[in-house]
């Protein structure tokens, strides 16, 4: 038996029943159009993934948005700490006056601030700042 | 069919234009290869709409020298799926037997539809005609009869004219089994085409 020579018969008579009833061409036609916009739809979404390059080396924007998440949020969040800190550091600077102011109003009050002060003239235009 | 591959791989995108005819020139034999394989009209030409949807979807993107290859890869595959899919409906369908009535999708003759509509053959005579139309009834009930693989083997490697590497690929087999399958398959048609006084 010669293989390919009956092979060829054998594809020469399937050719020739390649001729379908209508319903099945007609069914075939339209999954080849539906293949078509199939295909019109995912070039089209290639071309717009050409204007995101960087998007789509990161692995696609779901990726991207999972990476940036994160970074944001830390941002966020040492910006906030920062802000405390001022916060912190203004009230203790406030306190401390405070401390200072109230220690001389009692050494004021009970006599024991040193003659000199009252000849300082620095001290007499802090005392006034700070009464204000 | 593999030097066009290679001389025309740096090509980005198989065109529309190109992915139509493609599909419109190989529509016809992936049905009848689907048809062979599961014998049933309606469901081969859902096989091979996936088929084409599936090579338009994630094969798009590729060169058009490529498209052969990939649309044999992907009908075969959706061929396998359509007998898994069986299997589970009918493992279920048993289970559930005493509930509802069994339906016996091997009882239709897809070839009888077939042999109606095959219509006039070029200009031979009618005597002719209808002895050709005798011989394809019987050598489609002979493909349809030889094992998946033979067949699978056969119909790629001769019909589809893919050459053996190219057969083992799409069917994931080493190049001797490709060989194997399709010497079985022609010895196979050819007794049965001689026990039935025919001669190629």
């Amino acid at each position: 038996m010669n293989e390919p020579l009956l092979a060829r018969k054998i594809r020469d008579v399937l050719d020739s029943g390649l001729k379908l009833p209508p319903e099945a061409s007609a069914r075939l036609a339209v999954a080849r159009e539906r293949a078509l916009e199939r295909h019109r739809a995912v070039a089209g979404e290639l071309a717009l993934a050409g204007g995101g390059r960087t998007a789509a080396a990161l692995g696609g924007p779901q990726r991207l948005t999972r990476l940036l998440l994160p970074v944001a949020f830390l941002v966020a969040a040492a910006v906030g700490l920062q802000q405390w800190q001022e916060h912190q550091r203004a009230g203790r600077m406030a306190a401390q006056q405070a401390a200072e102011i109230e220690e001389t109003d009692t050494k004021l009050l009970t006599g024991d601030l040193p003659i000199k002060a009252y000849l300082d003239e620095d001290f007499q235009a802090w005392l006034k700042r700070s009464s204000e | 069919m593999r030097a066009q591959t290679i001389h025309t791989r740096t090509r980005p995108l198989a065109s529309r234009r190109e992915l139509s005819d493609f599909l419109a020139g190989v529509e016809r034999r992936a049905f009848k290869q689907a048809l062979f394989a599961v014998r049933d009209d309606e469901a081969a030409l859902d096989i091979v709409q996936d088929a084409m949807l599936r090579l338009a979807e994630k094969y798009g993107g590729k060169p058009a020298a490529e498209l052969p290859l990939l649309f044999q890869r992907i009908l075969q595959n959706a061929i396998r799926d359509f007998f898994r899919r069986r299997k589970v409906r009918s493992l279920w369908t048993t289970l559930l037997s005493a509930l509802a009535p069994r339906h016996n999708e091997e009882d239709a003759d897809p070839l009888e539809t077939l042999e109606s509509a095959a219509g006039p053959t070029g200009q031979r005579g009618p005597d002719a005609q209808i002895e050709q139309l005798q011989l394809l009834d019987l050598i489609e009930k002979e493909i349809a009869k030889l094992p998946a693989r033979q067949r699978e083997a056969f119909l790629l490697r001769y019909w589809e004219e893919l050459d053996v590497a190219e057969t083992a690929a799409v069917m994931g087999c080493s190049e001797g089994s490709v060989k194997t399958h399709c010497s079985r398959a022609a010895h196979t048609l050819a007794v049965a085409l001689k026990a039935r006084g025919i001669e190629l």
